[in-house]
């Protein structure tokens, strides 16, 4: 039994009198404390399929089933999610934003160590009574990774988290997504348009086109990867022709 | 120097100053009637003697509780039902069309009604402060409530929170500031209606002050009860923005 299964997953959108499918029946096992990017062209699917993993959005058809048992409003995934915004609530503190997973009246004192522990690793410790809007694009981001952290989920969600920042601030926080993805063995399934970060970031390589998946591309390679390296060329290569051939 | 000279010029004391001074040198100059705008010091002394004869304070202590209790009531009202409206939606489409005919009524116009069905007593006065303070305080929260971010709200939804938490944690906080700015603008209709209510039928307040002293022929008390209204109007507006400032500055830490 896989740990975490993804079957027939259908979406379609009514559009005006028109439906639209975004995902035509997505067939994907996950595996236990991999890294799964998600790479796909605009339309292709891939932030719907966050979004439905998230519980933002409901399938039409399909289940996703987690140790076993099937997952439903009832029963969500136990997930964190990164958005591409850090989506941070102005009114609460970096501390209590990344405390926003848990419910104030839990929100005792021993929280607050655990928030100080993720701030640290963030490389944060010093911002934990700043306001969102005192902190760059960089340090908001970290901060939405952080909340997402907090909860202890097993699986986390990034939904293109790296898209509006600057390439060397990019560069930071891929580096820094590694070494929490290596420190804390949890699952991470990741969205991206971005080939290259894809190969960095990933163990898996998931092409999406129109909706299916077009190639399952695993990345072999030690953390930190080398973009010069003939391997890391070659993978490179591999998923822009599983691109291409999604055109 | 200079630094002095900036300060003056961003204290907004210019203006007020002049004017109070061309009252002053005109009233004593003879340049117009003392009758029809007596001198600041005549509007002083009646200020003083007033005070020293109580009947400033049981005037202001008149209005005020006026003030308290119509707003007050108007406030929760408003407020409780932006609440539900936003809630539960259907409330809102079948309310909206009266509220929207009865926002559009100026609620002076209604005053013979008020005092025809409810006498000259105090209720005629607090329903015509509801009338006046309920529509921007109910319009703000409303406004606020659905302005907040869905992006936010999805964020709860990830997180796991169920749709009293989403409203408890995001869209109320959220919507503190539109809220606290439609209290403000009711305190200054509540304000204003008051004042228009206890000119009409009223035996104590600050409006009957005013028209009391008209009888008798009391510019000075007049123009007394005027610069009060405005200078408790204008304080009871910079309390509220301190204390607005002072709680989003502190943040709505859940």
């Amino acid at each position: 039994m896989s740990w975490l299964s993804i079957v027939d997953l259908k979406k379609k959108y009514a559009l005006e009198d028109m439906n639209v499918d975004a995902l035509s029946g997505i067939d994907l096992e996950i595996e236990q404390g991999g890294f799964i990017v998600i790479v796909g062209r605009s339309g292709s699917g891939k932030t719907t399929l966050l979004r439905i993993l998230a519980g933002l959005e409901q399938q039409t058809e399909g289940r996703i089933i987690f140790k076993g048992r099937v997952c439903d409003q009832e029963h969500p995934l136990p997930v964190g999610m990164v958005f591409q915004e850090p989506r941070l609530l102005p009114w609460l503190s970096v501390e209590n934003n990344i405390l926003f997973p848990f419910h104030p009246e839990d929100r005792a004192k021993d929280l607050h160590s655990k928030a100080t522990g993720l701030l640290k690793m963030l490389g944060l410790e010093e911002y934990g009574n700043a306001m969102p809007h005192q902190l760059s694009g960089g340090m908001a981001q970290r901060v939405a990774l952080g909340r997402a952290l907090s909860c202890d989920p097993e699986i986390v969600l990034l939904d293109e988290p790296l898209g509006a920042l600057d390439y060397f601030t990019r560069r930071a926080l891929q580096r820094e997504l590694v070494r929490i993805y290596l420190e804390g063995g949890k699952t991470f399934l990741m969205v991206t348009h971005d080939v290259g970060e894809a190969l960095r970031l990933g163990t898996r390589v998931i092409v999406l086109k129109k909706g299916k998946i077009e190639a399952s591309i695993p990345i072999g390679l030690e953390y930190p990867r080398d973009r010069h390296c003939e391997t890391f060329q070659a993978l490179l290569d591999e998923v822009l022709s599983a691109l291409d051939d999604a055109e | 120097m200079k630094f002095e000279k900036e300060n003056l010029l961003e204290s907004g004391l210019i203006l007020p100053v002049l004017l109070l001074f061309i009252w002053w040198a005109g009233s004593n100059a003879g340049w117009w009637n003392a009758f029809l705008l007596p001198s600041p010091e005549k509007v002083i002394d009646s200020f003083v003697l007033s005070i020293q004869n109580g009947e400033l304070q049981k005037h202001v202590w008149a209005s005020l509780e006026r003030i308290i209790k119509g707003f007050g009531l108007s406030a929760s009202i408003a407020l409780s039902l932006a609440l539900l409206c936003s809630w539960f939606p259907p409330l809102l489409v079948q309310l909206e069309p009266t509220l929207e005919f009865l926002r559009h009524i100026p609620p002076m116009s209604v005053i013979p009604m008020l005092i025809l069905w409810f006498g000259i007593g105090e209720a005629p006065k607090i329903i015509l402060i509801i009338l006046a303070t309920f529509f921007p305080v109910f319009m703000n929260a409303l406004q606020g409530i659905r302005d907040c971010d869905p992006k936010l709200i999805e964020v709860a939804t990830v997180f796991g929170y169920k749709k009293w938490h989403q409203f408890k944690l995001v869209i109320l906080p959220s919507a503190i500031p539109s809220i606290l700015t439609g209290l403000r603008l009711g305190l200054g209709y509540s304000w204003r209606s008051l004042v228009a209510a206890e000119l009409v039928a009223a035996s104590s307040g600050l409006g009957y002050m005013i028209l009391d002293a008209e009888q008798l022929s009391r510019s000075d008390v007049v123009l007394m009860g005027i610069f009060v209204i405005g200078a408790l109007g204008a304080f009871l507006d910079y309390g509220f923005l301190w204390a607005m400032k002072h709680y989003l500055k502190r943040g709505i830490e859940a």
